[in-house]
């Protein structure tokens, strides 16, 4: 507490002297990069961000329906084709909270908490 | 095929409690395709924002996607990505490191704040910029028609009044309330004894003052008339959407609390007592998106002064919100004191100056 009001006190006097000091003092506060822009230009530099791919799915066979057969099929359906090559991706989001609506415990195993169990909300 | 984009999460997440804007403050369709003053993370190129998809700080392993989930922070250390290359870049911090501000002037004491204000708090002045959001909902007027409708529309288009839904009131360019967060919150389920006597807080913001990890965090508080077991004094789970066409109990067929309480409840597998009232309930949603451009942060005098925006946070002292007789004469003295030693500095050098020009 005593510190902070200390602290408090040489910020007054500062302000007050940095009122007093002649405008060239300012100009040393210059507009160019505040170190918390240029890090984060540096940490977001790949515009768009470089990635390659070597799959062109537009052209697997896999993925090219019968427009007829289009018109009546059920989004799930299509799923199920992606799921034959990334044989991995169902297994991986049924883990996760966008399919069980519930927060997880240390265990990874779902808790009582989240929309799909017995939170409530007032909307 | 791609990434997903911010319209794809947005399917979803900018839709959240029935409509467009209805949930979030700060999640909305607005973001699809925003200008930088809304958002200077997502806003467009051509805007001068840096057209960032959702997953750009919300990264991704084996489809988890890194985010504050219930009772887990977002991320448990505000590191910056160059002393963790690994660690998701949900925080603010992970690209701006913890000392964003310049080092000069005013700017330097920015960043004395930030070990207990969020940056969010400064730089989220206002949610809910572009279109408006819902701020509350009371529930127990549902069922009825007002003005003889069934739906009455507000002057900014949103509806006011719904008979499925009950009342509502919208509002944009909020200002948001402020509490200590440590990242996590406390949540009521249906099994958790309330208070009805007063208002209920369905979650709540945990952290303090003293505890090194949290920080002043601002808070959408959406606030509604909900229904609850006045017995039992819990909240309660109604259902609401009808199975199907024979479905009676839903709300949304027979417009029946009763009927709904009593079927949602043992759907729950929890008990009712079979008497129902409508509480006074809050719901916290923190305000993390539409960081708007520099200039619009927060002064300094809208927190450091009376009735400023911390005024309802307790224990802990704040220069000009809470003025102790003793130490405004101690700073005014001190202001005095440094003026006139400027002075008589000023006064020296101007002498001296005069003196080496007579050399
Ligand atoms: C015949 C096999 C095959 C099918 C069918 C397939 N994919 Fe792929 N997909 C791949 C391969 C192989 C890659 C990896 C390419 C690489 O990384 O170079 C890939 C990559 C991807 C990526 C990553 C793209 C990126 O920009 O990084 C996504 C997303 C994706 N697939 C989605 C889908 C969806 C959705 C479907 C179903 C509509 C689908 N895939 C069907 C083989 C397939
Ligand atoms: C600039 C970085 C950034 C971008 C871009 C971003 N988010 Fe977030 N988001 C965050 C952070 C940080 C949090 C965690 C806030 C906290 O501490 O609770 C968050 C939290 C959330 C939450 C949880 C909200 C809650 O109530 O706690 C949701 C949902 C979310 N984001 C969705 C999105 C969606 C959808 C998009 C894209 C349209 C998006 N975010 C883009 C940084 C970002
Ligand atoms: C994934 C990296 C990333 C994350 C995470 C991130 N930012 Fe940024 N932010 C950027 C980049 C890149 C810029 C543009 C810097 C520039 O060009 O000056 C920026 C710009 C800004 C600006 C300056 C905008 C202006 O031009 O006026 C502010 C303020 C800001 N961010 C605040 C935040 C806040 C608050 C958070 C957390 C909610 C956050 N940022 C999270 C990358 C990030
Ligand atoms: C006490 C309020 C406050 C807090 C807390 C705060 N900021 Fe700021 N920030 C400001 C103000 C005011 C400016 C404008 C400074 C200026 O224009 O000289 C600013 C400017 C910035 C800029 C642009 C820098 C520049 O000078 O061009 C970035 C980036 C930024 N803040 C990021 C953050 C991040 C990240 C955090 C959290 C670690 C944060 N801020 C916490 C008030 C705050
Ligand atoms: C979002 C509200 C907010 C804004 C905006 C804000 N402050 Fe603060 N400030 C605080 C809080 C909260 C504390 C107490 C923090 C503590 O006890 O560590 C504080 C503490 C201080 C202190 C005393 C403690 C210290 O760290 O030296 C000074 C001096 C100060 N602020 C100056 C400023 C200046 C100058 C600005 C504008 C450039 C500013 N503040 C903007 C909230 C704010």
């Amino acid at each position: 507490m005593l510190k902070r009001k200390g602290r408090w006190l040489a910020m007054t006097l500062a302000a007050a002297l940095l009122m007093a000091v002649p405008v060239c003092a300012s100009a040393a506060v210059e507009e160019d990069g505040a170190p918390g822009r240029r890090m984060a230009i540096q940490a977001t530099k790949a515009k768009p961000i470089v990635r390659t791919i070597t799959a062109d799915h537009s052209k697997f066979k896999e993925l090219q329906f019968d427009p007829e057969q289009e018109k009546t099929m059920r989004p799930e359906e299509v799923t199920q084709t992606c799921l034959k090559c990334h044989n991995q991706a169902a297994l991986q989001f049924h883990q996760t909270i966008h399919w069980t609506w519930r927060d997880f415990d240390e265990n990874g195993k779902p808790t009582d908490l989240g929309k799909g169990g017995l939170s409530v909300n007032n909307f | 095929m791609g990434r997903p984009s911010r319209q794809n999460c947005g399917s979803c997440h900018f839709y959240g409690g029935g409509g467009d804007a209805v949930k979030h403050g700060d999640l909305d369709s607005s973001l699809v395709k925003p200008a930088k003053n809304l958002d200077v993370h997502m806003g467009t190129l051509e805007s001068g924002g840096q057209n960032f998809t959702c997953s750009r700080c919300h990264t991704t392993r084996n489809h988890h996607i890194a985010g504050r989930i219930y009772d887990k922070p977002a991320a448990l250390e505000r590191k910056s990505l160059l002393q963790d290359d690994l660690g998701d870049k949900i925080m603010c911090e992970s690209c701006h490191g913890m000392q964003p501000h310049k080092s000069g002037g005013m700017d330097s004491k920015l960043n004395d704040h930030v070990d207990k204000v969020a940056c969010q708090s400064c730089h989220i002045a206002e949610f809910a910029r572009s279109q408006p959001t819902k701020m509350s909902w009371d529930w127990s007027v549902a069922g009825q028609l007002r003005d003889g409708k069934a739906k009455v529309k507000g002057p900014d288009g949103k509806a006011v009044f719904v008979k499925k839904k009950g009342a509502f009131v919208w509002e944009q360019n909020v200002v948001p309330e402020y509490y200590w967060f440590d990242g996590t919150l406390d949540y009521v389920t249906v099994e958790d004894p309330i208070d009805p006597t007063g208002e209920v807080w369905l979650n709540r913001p945990n952290g303090s003052y003293d505890d090194p990890f949290s920080r002043i965090m601002p808070f959408k508080v959406h606030r509604g008339k909900t229904p609850y077991d006045k017995v039992n004094k819990v909240m309660v789970i109604p259902h609401l959407f009808p199975r199907n066409k024979e479905d009676k109990d839903a709300y949304w067929k027979s417009f029946d609390w009763q009927k709904a309480i009593k079927s949602g409840m043992k759907y729950a597998g929890q008990k009712y007592s079979g008497e129902y009232g409508f509480v006074d309930t809050a719901y916290v949603f923190p305000t993390t998106h539409m960081v708007a451009p520099r200039e619009k942060a927060l002064d300094c005098a809208q927190c450091h002064t009376k009735d400023g925006r911390l005024e309802n946070l307790e224990g802990f002292y704040m220069p000009g919100r809470d003025s102790v007789e003793l130490i405004n004469a101690a700073g005014w003295t001190g202001v005095i004191g440094a003026l006139v030693a400027v002075f008589i500095h000023g006064v020296m050098r101007f002498v001296a100056g005069l003196r080496r020009k007579e050399d």
